[in-house]
């Protein structure tokens, strides 16, 4: 119908879960939206451990910037998951339901310098992933092979060169 | 080097990063002395493997340092990663960005948040002057 709005083709997003990344999530909201227009979908996940300290100016200014404002609910991505074993709130926020064709997770501490074309770096249904400053997990090869076989699984032989 | 040496900007679907979250999940439960951050990094691929979908590397040159970008103004970069806010205001971008916000976040929304966000933007100078 006429008066509903398409659903945006990409959808970026980022999770704000402490005071530092509710600081850097408009520097880098900022940017986005700088370098970008504003027809680029953007969305904040707020953490429930940190959204009732959320400061007003924050939430102001991510909405001045067009960027969507969600909490997470570990409940219902995971039913029944303990506090202890939930995955990181990076990845709760990735598995929240978002009507686009490629979802883009992007960390807080980093800034936009030139507009992205997020269409091309990644086309519906890839899974992509850019590696940058980590380490290999402790036990290297071995937790991986280990990660793998737990799932019936043989790792596979593609290496980032 | 492999797939799992982290990402610091992802591309994928929901329910893909759903399945990678119950992979943790599990893993956690199963073991619960291994820090989830280092099994995050194995967690995706499995996921992706498990979808039947290959996994494949977005160009680092995306996202570099900001040590990396200074020291080559690096052209095709789209993204710098700071390690603290305080590298990022000792550098020409770090200007950059403050006057950006000052024009898209107009007053009284940059002031009042420079003013409430001083000490955690760790900014080197009177907050006022930066406000414009």
């Amino acid at each position: 119908m006429a008066f509903l709005r398409e659903p945006p083709a990409v959808a970026v997003f980022f999770t704000v879960d402490s005071i530092q990344s509710e600081a850097q999530s408009v520097l880098l909201a900022t940017t986005l939206r700088a370098r970008n227009g504003r027809d680029l979908s953007l969305t904040a996940y707020v953490t429930p451990d940190h959204a009732p300290e959320m400061r007003r100016i924050t939430r102001r200014s991510l909405r001045h910037l067009g960027v969507g404002l969600a909490e997470i609910d570990p409940s219902v991505i995971l039913p029944g998951a303990e506090a202890a074993a939930r995955p990181p709130s990076n990845l709760l926020a990735a598995c929240m339901p978002r009507a686009a064709a490629v979802h883009f997770l992007v960390s807080t501490d980093i800034v936009a310098l030139a507009p992205v074309s997020f269409e091309e770096l990644a086309g519906p249904g890839d899974v992509s992933a850019c590696r940058f400053g980590h380490g290999p997990p402790p036990g290297g090869a071995r937790r991986w092979a280990e990660g793998y076989e737990r799932f019936g699984l043989v790792p596979p032989e593609d290496r980032v060169a | 080097m492999g797939w799992h040496d982290g990402a610091s900007g992802a591309a994928g679907l929901p329910e893909l990063w759903l399945d990678t979250a119950r992979l943790l999940q599990a893993e956690a439960l199963a073991d619960k002395a291994a820090p989830q951050a280092s099994i995050t990094q194995i967690a995706l691929p499995i996921a992706a493997m498990r979808a039947g979908r290959r996994m494949r590397a977005l160009s680092p040159a995306h996202c570099v340092s900001l040590g990396a970008y200074e020291a080559s103004a690096e052209g095709g970069a789209r993204f710098v990663r700071f390690r603290s806010l305080g590298d990022l205001w000792g550098s020409p971008l770090g200007a950059e960005v403050l006057d950006i916000c000052a024009e898209l976040l107009p007053p009284p929304l940059w002031p009042r948040f420079l003013g409430q966000f001083a000490e955690v933007l760790e900014l080197p100078g009177p907050r006022e002057a930066l406000a414009g």
